[in-house]
Formats: C-alpha cells, structure tokens, sequence
C-alpha cells in the first residue's frame, strides 16, 4: 500500500496532471501547492454553486456579484503560477443539491447536503471536468485518506489523521471507480500544520476564515425551504404526545428535527421537557416525547455504498456515526440487500434522524454508509403502535448477497 | 523558501494569441516612444512649471493624434480611464440634458441590446433611478434593427440618446452606426457610438459619423490598459462630470495620464504611417479558417455569418460542447482564445448578445471567440485547425452536460 497523497517523495506526480477544486480556502490551497511540489501537473477549478449575490448585498449593502472566494482561489492559483478556470455548475447544483434539500424537509426528513454535493458535484462533475482536460486525478482539500492499492487496484478511504477535523463521513457515497481517480493531500496533515505551509508558501489565504455550515444558506433554513415551496407542500398540523394526547399544532413538519426541544410552541408545562422524537405521516403529527423516548438501538438504511470488500453473510461488526458529529457507536450490520442494511447498536443512540447518512467504520477504515431511513421499530404512541412516517414503508428486502 | 523554485513556473506567454478583441499587444516599435514618455512625462500636467509643461505637452501630442487619426476636432477629446468610463459618461451626460435643459418629462434612452456592458449597466443604474430605457433589437444575424427604430421614433421622438456600437465585440458584427445618427439627426436626437472595436480596423470618420459621442479605447490598439477618451461633438452636446475635478475644462477631473495617453497618440500615428500594419490577409485567413472548421468537425455555427464583420472576429459555437472546456483545453494546449463574455469571476455565462440574436442557449453556451491581429500568421490559424477538432470530439465525449 502506498498513500500517494503525501508528498514522501518529490516527483511523484510527474507527468500526471491533476485537476484540484479550489473552493477559496486555505485547505484546497494547500492540496494544490503539495501536489504541485510533489511534481504534478496542476489546473485548479473553481465550481460556482450558487449565486450568493443576494446575500451579499444583504451582508456588504452593496451590490457586489459575489465572486470573493472565485477571486481568493485566482489569487492562490496566480500565486503557485498554475492555470485556474471557474464552471458554471450552478444548474448541476441547484438540480442535485438545493432541490434534494429542499424536498427532504417537505418529506420530514433532515438532509445532509454536504455529502450530496460530494458524491454529485465534486467527485462527479468533477470528474467528469477532469475527463474533458485529460487530468487523471481529482483532488480536493477533505480531511481524510484516499489510499490507492496498487496491487489489487482497490482504493481504500480513511479517516484523517487529524480526527478533529475527520471528514471522511462527507465522502462515504463514493464509489470505487469515483476513489481510484481522488487524491486527497491533507489526509496526513493537521489542520494548524496546513495553515502553517499556507504561510510557508506565502498563500493569500493562510489566515482565511474556515467555511461553517451549509454554503448556500445565510438565513434559517426553514426560511430558505419556506420560499421554495408553496404552502400546499408544507402544510400545519396536530403536535400528538408520545402518551397520545392532542396538545398544540405545528406550522409544517419542516421546521423540526428529531431531538428537537425549542421552538415547539407548547402551553402546557407538563410538555416543556419534550423533544420532537418522530411524525406520523397519516395525520401529518409532530410527535413529542420526554428525553428518553429518543434512544433506540435499530434502524433501517438504505442506498448503501460499500466501498471496503466486506463479508455481510453474517452480520458485521463496525462502528457507526449517524450523523457527522455524533461519536461512533459500535453495531451490527445485517443486510437486508445490497441497497438496504438493518442496524443495531449495542447501546440505545441518542435522535437517530431519517434522512442523514450512517456512516460505517472498522478502526479507521471506511467501509460504507447509507441513508437512515427508518427506525426499525415504531415508536409507539398511546400505548399502541401505530404506522408512524419511519416505517411508512419498509425498504426492499431482497436476496442476501455481499459485495 | 525552500519549494519556490519548485512552484515557479513562467506562464506560457509563447503561447499563440487569438484574444485581439479583448486588447491588443504593445508593438515593439512603440518602445522608444514609451522610453521618451517615461522620461518627459514627469510632471504633473496642470502645473504651470517647466515639468507640467512637458507633461501637458505629450498629452496634446496624443489629442492631436486622436484627433488626426479618427477624423475629429481636438477641442472635443476628452480623456478617461477608458472606454469603459468613456460610455458610462456618455450615458450619464446624456440623462443629465433633460435637467440641464429644463425638460419637464423623465429622461428616456434607447440603448441596442447588443451595446457593451458598461452601456448596459449603466442604463440599467439609470433606470432603477426612473430612466426609462428600451433596447433596441437585433436581427438573428446581429444587426440591429433599424426598422425598429424608426417605427419607434416616428410614433415617439422625445428620447435623450440612441446608443449603438459600431462593430459588436463578440461577434465582429458591423452595426448600421451612419444610418442610425442620420436617423436620430432628423428627430434632433443625441447618438453614441462606441468605436472601441473598429478603431484602426475599418477607416472611419468621427466627424463624418456625427455621432454626439463616441468612444476610444488606447489598448485595443496596443496602448496602456487604463486609457480611453470620449469626443462629444455637435448641436446641442452636454457634458456632464462624472468623475469630478478642475482638470479637462472642469469635465472630466483627475490627473491625466501623460505616459499611456502619449504612447496611445504614438501609435495612432504609426498605424496613420503604415509602420505598424495588421497582415493585408487577416480576412482571408479567417474566412478560410471557418471554411474548414466546419469542414473538418460537425455542428459548428459561425455567429453573424452572413453580416458585415470586422476582419479579425470568429465567434464560433459547437454543438454538444460546454464552452469553458473547449477554452481550457485550448489553454492548455498553448492557445489564448475568449468566450466573448467572461464575467469578472472568469465563468461562462450564455452571452447576451448571442441571446439578442436569438441563439439557442446551449449553443450560445458552447461559443467561443477567435480574434486576430497584428502580429497572427496563417500558421496560428493553421496549428488552432489542427488541435479544435480532437478538442471537441473529446469535450463532446465528456461533456458533463447531458
């Protein structure tokens, strides 16, 4: 095995020529200045996403056309002397992304749409891009490991070495053809070390700011879904205690996430230490529950990636993360198919959410993830079950088979 | 700093120039005049003193060359950062007549949709402001559309300013310019043309045109960026400042630029001379060129084919293809085209004046623009032949497109 993301010896990316996605900030400067040393052929692109102007305006209170960080991302590419161009994926993006955003939150669902936009975006039309300019790499500036296996022609995917900043749980939909053509040379890298060869290299972007949250939203989010869809989408409806009691009315199941306890809006002291613990679809309900009716052990998913060769005759031993900042938890995966796995922690997990990624690893190796579409049991309401929207309807159960 | 010589690696400058459209390369034979300019070119051209004279010396060397050049008065050239401020004045000042001239109506604007954009923004500012403007269309060979035009101001003469430019950036296209000031003349209306791409390409006479205002650019004929001018001439001109100051009659305010406003003058007199010359066969090159790429490589469409173009212009799109990748390709492979319209993040955006002539989006999409010049030899139209093809066929393999 050799990681051909670190810079162990110069030369190594001569005659390759590497396509690096500068988004503007300090990491992707820095993949590209150590894939440069390292001897390759570097063309850093730009992908414009989203026309932030009318933020901007907002923000600056000027009318700015909001190419700050298009232009940041010049100025590094200018400065390592290598070719720099900007696309226009701003459909791509709106198509793939926002849309998918947008109607995850009118299903009551919460998206994550980092992990979309990588496996859509970046490591797609990217690599497309990098067909069209005869790059045989695709590199970004993630913190995690691509190790290519020359032998076996695998390519694992690891957890960074610096965990902190881990965002190897933002690239489990990443298919092995997608991983045999990334590079990713931050992999070995602290964070404060990556700041400092910015400095080193005198980037113009060694002190910039790191991005926070989702980049294409600057207001609330449910303002954001609000604008984009009529109100026949997102409609009110009964706030329904775990116990089965009528105790308010919600203003569209979007506003709420799993493990939710502000902004309910309930009179009733009794309810004050509730959480948003599920909805049913039937009636359009927001479930409320105390703090304890949070924690399950079992969960489906589905639209499985499996990137590691993995042996699922019997159920497998991982760690999971169900979402990017939760603590991994060990469980175990049985297949279901190869599209949709059952998950069951050895303990409870606190607000496991439909619609985030569940991500799977054996010490620091990825071995896949899916989308979390249910809880595996209904959660229980009024002492009775009932069809609650996390079992609306099961996913396929198919053939046993492994990958 | 240890990988410095590593990650320095000159810019490709060899590589072969295909962009005159967007400015043009300092001619060599310039270099003395630049070296004089340098050195006399010190003081500040509105002091009284030995240096300011010299200064002021080289600029109305410059004024007159303009003047001599372009076929106008000297007394009217105004110097400007550029074109750029050049038609945003021009705009401006011609807003302006209606409070100057105490006219008790909102000030009104025809603009053609294919003007530049610092024409369209500034019609843009000035009409959030409560300036009507209408554009002026163009046909699908990007000729605007006078018959337009003339049914509007039959039905409506009380307009501030017709602007046109006389030859289109993008695609090359040659606009009616004589026909629209004659046009405009009869209804006593201003004219702007902006002559940014046609000066030293097709010979023309300001006074002749009898636009109002007209527009220069220094380095689109191989000036300093940085320099430009407006003449405003006629019945009934109004100037008003924009950029506000006691220099230029109180017009037009910030110390001139005697350095690049000289050189510019130097090489209009050149060009004048005939020492600096654009190859007598750049038409022919460039006619031959679009012969076989359509020739050579399926779906490709020549914007304003069948107009009057300037000698120099392609503006060619490629069915299937995205435009920034066959330009980065190109870039790559050692040759600086355009897309037309780059907005100032440097990503393709369909170009507006394509949308005007009524080009499909895709297509327009897909366009790029091949512009020539002084020193293009057949054999750069020639190597540009023998890379396109094998460029679109495999941007058209992996478009990302679908």
């Amino acid at each position: 095995m050799t990681n051909s993301a670190i810079p162990t010896q110069a030369g190594a990316g001569v005659g390759k020529r590497v396509l690096v996605a500068m988004s503007g900030g300090v990491d992707s400067a820095v993949a590209a200045a150590l894939l440069k040393v390292q001897g390759y052929e570097v063309i850093g692109v730009h992908m414009q996403l989203w026309d932030h102007s009318e933020q901007n305006i907002k923000k600056s209170g000027g009318s700015c056309c909001s190419v700050v960080d298009a232009n940041d991302a010049r100025r590094v590419c200018d400065e390592l002397e290598m070719p720099y161009y900007v696309v226009n994926a701003r459909d791509q993006f709106q198509a793939d992304v926002v849309d998918y955003f947008v109607g995850e939150y009118l299903q009551a669902r919460t998206p994550n749409p980092c992990v979309m936009c990588n496996n859509k975006l970046k490591f797609s039309y990217l690599i497309k891009k990098a067909d069209e300019l005869k790059c045989q790499y695709v590199a970004t500036g993630h913190y995690a490991k691509v190790i290519h296996d020359y032998s076996s022609g695998e390519a694992h995917l690891c957890k960074a070495s610096d965990h902190s900043k881990d965002q190897s749980y933002f690239l489990f939909g990443l298919k092995q053809e997608q991983l045999a053509r990334s590079l990713m040379p931050l992999g070995d890298l602290l964070k404060s070390n990556v700041r400092k060869i910015a400095e080193t290299f005198k980037l113009p972007v060694a002190d910039k700011k790191d991005s926070q949250e989702i980049c294409f939203i600057d207001e609330g989010y449910q303002d954001f879904v609000e604008k984009r869809a009529t109100e026949m989408y997102r409609p009110g409806g009964p706030i329904i205690s775990i116990d089965g009691q009528l105790i308010g009315r919600h203003r569209g199941l979007f506003r709420y996430t799993i493990g939710q306890k502000k902004g309910l809006g309930l009179d009733d002291a009794k309810y004050h230490d509730h959480f948003v613990v599920g909805v049913r679809k039937d009636d359009n309900a927001l479930i409320v529950g105390p703090e304890a009716e949070l924690y399950k052990k079992s969960v489906l998913i589905d639209q499985c990636n499996w990137i590691a060769k993995t042996d699922f005759r019997k159920g497998v031993r991982a760690t999971a993360k169900i979402r990017s900042r939760h603590e991994e938890a060990a469980c175990t995966i049985t297949l279901q198919n190869n599209n949709s796995a059952l998950v069951e922690f050895d303990e409870p997990q606190r607000a496991i959410t439909p619609g985030q990624a569940m991500v799977f690893y054996q010490s620091d190796v990825v071995i896949g993830g899916g989308w979390i579409y249910s809880l595996a049991e209904p959660i229980e309401i009024g002492g009775y079950a009932r069809s609650s929207s996390f079992s609306a309807k099961k996913p396929d159960t198919g053939s046993l088979s492994t990958s | 700093m240890k990988f410095k010589h590593v990650l320095r690696k000159s810019i490709n400058l060899d590589a072969i120039y295909l962009d005159y459209n967007a400015t043009v390369p300092f001619p060599e034979s310039a270099l003395k005049d630049l070296e004089i300019a340098l050195k006399k070119g010190i003081g500040n051209p509105s002091s009284l003193h030995a240096h300011g004279r010299s200064s002021r010396r080289l600029i109305n060397i410059a004024t007159e060359a303009l003047a001599s050049f372009s076929d106008c008065d000297a007394e009217f050239v105004y110097w400007t950062s550029g074109a750029s401020e050049a038609n945003s004045w021009a705009v401006h000042s011609a807003i302006e007549t209606t409070v100057y001239k105490k006219i008790n109506r909102k000030a009104k604007i025809l603009v053609s949709s294919i003007e530049h954009e610092s024409v369209h923004m500034a019609a843009k500012y000035h009409a959030s402001r409560g300036v009507e403007v209408v554009e002026i269309p163009v046909n699908l060979q990007g000729v605007a559309d006078l018959d337009f035009l003339k049914n509007l101001l039959e039905r409506d003469a009380n307009w501030d300013l017709i602007s046109l430019m006389h030859a289109n950036n993008e695609t090359g296209v040659i606009q009616p310019v004589a026909e629209m000031v004659s046009l405009a003349k009869r209804f006593g209306i201003a004219t702007h043309v902006d002559a940014v791409q046609t000066l030293g390409k097709i010979p023309f006479s300001v006074k002749m045109l009898g636009a109002t205002y007209t527009t220069f650019s220094a380095h689109k004929v191989g000036g300093f960026k940085g320099v430009g001018a407006l003449v405003v001439q006629g019945e009934g001109r109004i100037l008003t400042p924009l950029v506000h100051g006691k220099q230029q009659k109180s017009l037009r305010g910030g110390t001139e630029n005697p350095v690049g406003t000289f050189v510019f003058g130097k090489i209009l007199e050149k060009m004048k001379s005939g020492e600096i010359q654009t190859p007598a066969l750049l038409q022919t090159w460039r006619d031959e060129f679009e012969q076989k790429l359509k020739a050579a490589v399926p779906g490709v469409h020549i914007h304003g084919e069948k107009a009057q173009r300037l000698p120099n212009t392609s503006y060619v799109g490629f069915e299937g293809t995205d435009g920034d990748g066959v330009l980065v390709n190109l870039d790559l492979e050692g040759f600086s085209a355009s897309s037309g319209s780059a907005c100032t993040s440097g990503s393709i955006d369909p170009s507006q004046v394509l949308l005007a002539m009524g080009c499909d989006k895709a297509i327009a999409r897909s366009s790029i623009r091949i512009s020539s010049g002084r020193e293009t030899k057949q054999s750069d139209y020639d190597a540009l032949l023998g890379v396109l093809p094998g460029i679109i066929e495999r941007v058209r393999k992996k478009r990302t497109y679908s």
